[in-house]
């Protein structure tokens, strides 16, 4: 098995090196860099955003929930589904119109406003920094388990290879990355279902095994409440996702877009289908592990064929990475391009341009290593937990912002202040349970943003037509 | 959920060696537990084959076996916290799977590789790739696995028999890699034939 794992692991990197200086070639601006040169079609495009969505938190976290809690878990991906079609219709081909290159861009122009530009890149820094803490938790778990190495010797490796890729070649290396790496997730992982199948001796035994061991993992191991409060953290983080929106701005055109979407969802349904499985097959073959998140694997490393483990190794690493340098790519941009190129560089090259974003880059992908080391909770936690601020403080002024005239900058800005506001009030007052009251920092968050959005605008001054113009039909 | 997480991490499995012999009956199955337990009982679960009924269980301590559709079952009462335990039971049937009893608790990080669990007298010949968990020949002609957590069942690999399913799955694998290959260079070999005016 460790040779088999040596040799597919080092031509992966192989490949993925390859793919990095070859798109470093064909980086010669900032568009380049951001944007890829706006040339990402449907197929590559929906693998892109399906593997930058699939993460750690789905091959490692994910599927320890299923190991854990069983089927319930699953229901959370028609929330995640519900989000994609909402940016379908109401998100995605606004911002491909628009055609710009980062998420604040987005903001800074609709509401006419450099001060909400410069909130929701620092909103964007917080959020995503603390879901790259999952991802980089997750390669550790993944390294201990498999390797024996230390996490913050993982997660060093993971960060230096990730974001040499993400420098060298920006969101051209990192689609093409991407792709590869969907492919190779939805491989590993419906191949992994039938040996694991033919291990346990059928589908029966296992039903009858898990059913006796405790009912809820076939039936309701989280209640209704629980389950909507997750798919609503999913479908609202989802919709207005800042790093699935940047992937937006790198494809050809709006059609191209929308069908890029239909892609990974289809991506993700056999990706979800597969880790429900393999995360309820691990509990047959493991019932006790000491964590969770160890499940993937385990499973992978002790009890998969050589070949099919190794690919799922690397799958789970792979997973990791696509999701580590898109954000990276949106953090990064967040720093550079709307904080520093707007600031402190307004005159500066194109060459300039992108070594700051590469810097930005380099930095922003260390910060979480300590936090990484502190494990605040298991990776899924982490991930709804981020989810919950980036929906709380991006889901209206996104999605409502771009569907509705009369939202002002001072809507904006109340809005993302007081989501991200009372999304924390919530979780650090200790109301995060959802036992004693049935609502969650995410709905309360949502609620407060929507309508601090519309009362603030209702009061204050409306934006200016030529900022309305790029995102709405001219009203006869 | 939270509750469920700490549960998990409260005891710990320290040590297990498991030796399995197939006799002219089925298989007889001799387990020893280390265990460390704070609580009051420590609960095993087994995998139930109907095809590899347990007809007998011996213990050092008594046992009450429950059978259900899925599992076997029973509980030892916790005396002091570190408890040594042995079980020798029975499996009928052709030995292919034999039930494990799993200790409701995780195996302790430190103790790694801490779980034995060998098939005496299994002779040469058989496939290993077939098997779970995943076994080694030693050079004593058993075949020894060493997995990190106590699996539910075992399934000894076979000599003979159908094609298995992971020998199939590194086929498929293999043949993916070699067909997405083959279209990568397709698709590069089409981009450089002769371009007719694309935009």
């Amino acid at each position: 098995m460790t040779v088999t794992l040596a040799v597919v692991m080092i031509a992966y990197v192989v490949v993925i090196l390859g793919i990095s200086i070859w798109s470093s070639f064909q980086t010669k601006t900032e568009t380049d860099f951001l944007a890829a040169g706006r040339s990402i079609g449907p197929f590559v495009g929906g693998a892109v955003l399906a593997a930058t969505q699939i993460s750690a938190g789905t091959l490692v976290g994910t599927l320890g929930r299923h190991y854990l809690a069983g089927v319930s878990w699953w229901y959370i991906w028609f929330g995640a589904w519900a989000g994609w079609l909402v940016s379908a219709f109401f998100v995605a081909p606004k911002l491909r119109r628009f055609g710009a290159l980062t998420v604040p861009d987005y903001v800074g122009v609709r509401f006419g406003s450099e001060g909400a530009r410069v909130l929701a890149a620092v909103l964007i820094v917080v959020s995503y920094t603390i879901y790259l803490v999952a991802q980089f938790q997750a390669s550790g778990e993944i390294a201990q388990a498999i390797f024996g190495i230390s996490p913050l010797t993982a997660m060093l490796i993971l960060t230096g290879s990730t974001a040499f890729y993400t420098v060298l070649g920006g969101v051209r290396s990192s689609s093409y990355v991407d792709f590869l790496q969907a492919l190779i997730m939805v491989a590993g992982l419906v191949i992994a279902v039938p040996v694991l199948l033919s291990q346990v001796g059928g589908i029966l035994p296992a039903i009858r095994f898990l059913n006796a061991l405790d009912p809820r993992l076939l039936g309701w191991y989280y209640g209704p409440k629980e389950l909507i409060a997750f798919g609503a953290t999913f479908c609202l983080s989802i919709a207005a996702a800042p790093y699935e929106m940047t992937r937006f701005y790198s494809m050809r055109d709006e059609r191209t877009v929308k069908r890029a979407i239909a892609v990974a969802i289809g991506f993700q349904v056999a990706i979800g289908l597969a880790v429900l499985a393999i995360g309820l097959l691990t509990r047959v073959l493991f019932p006790n592990l000491a964590s969770v998140d160890q499940a993937s694997s385990i499973m992978a490393f002790e009890v998969l064929p050589p070949l099919v483990g190794a690919l799922l190794i690397v799958a789970m690493l792979s997973a990791i990475m696509s999701t580590v340098n898109s954000i990276l790519l949106v953090t990064g941009g967040a720093v550079a391009h709307d904080l520093y190129g707007r600031f402190f560089a307004r005159s500066a090259s194109q060459a300039h341009l992108v070594r700051a974003n590469r810097i930005s880059i380099v930095v922003l992908a260390l910060v979480p290593v300590y936090f990484a080391l502190q494990q605040f909770g298991d990776v899924q936690a982490i991930v709804v937990e981020q989810a919950k601020f980036i929906a709380s403080f991006f889901f209206v002024p996104v999605v409502v912002g771009l569907n509705w005239r009369r939202g002002t900058a001072a809507g904006a800005i109340a809005s993302m202040v007081g989501g991200f506001g009372a999304c924390l009030a919530w979780e650090l007052t200790g109301q995060a349970g959802f036992a004693s009251h049935g609502i969650d920092a995410v709905e309360v968050g949502v609620a407060t943003s929507l309508i601090l959005f519309v009362v603030v605008s209702r009061y204050t001054k409306p934006v200016g037509a030529e900022n309305l113009e790029p995102f709405f039909e001219k009203s006869g | 959920m939270t509750a469920a997480i700490a549960v998990l991490a409260l005891t710990q499995v320290v040590a297990v060696s498991i030796d399995v012999r197939p006799d002219e009956t089925g298989t007889v199955v001799t387990a020893n537990y280390r265990l460390r337990s704070p609580n009051d009982s420590v609960v095993f679960h087994a995998m139930r084959y109907s095809i590899a009924p347990i007809d007998f269980i011996l213990g050092s301590y008594p046992v009450d076996l429950e059978e259900s559709s899925g599992t076997y079952r029973f509980a030892l009462p916790v005396l002091d916290r570190r408890i040594i335990v042995r079980y020798v039971y029975h499996v009928a049937g052709d030995g292919t799977r034999i039930p494990i009893f799993v200790p409701d608790q995780p195996t302790d990080p430190d103790s790694t590789r801490g779980i034995r669990i060998r098939v005496i007298g299994y002779g040469d010949n058989v496939r290993l790739a077939d098997g779970f968990p995943r076994w080694s020949r030693q050079p004593d002609g058993s075949i020894l696995a060493t997995p990190a957590n106590v699996p539910s069942f075992l399934h000894l690999p076979r000599r003979d028999g159908p094609i298995p399913a992971s020998r199939v799955a590194d086929v498929v694998v293999i043949a993916l890699i070699a067909a997405g290959s083959g279209w990568w260079l397709a698709t590069r070999l089409r981009a450089r034939g002769p371009r007719q005016g694309t935009t």
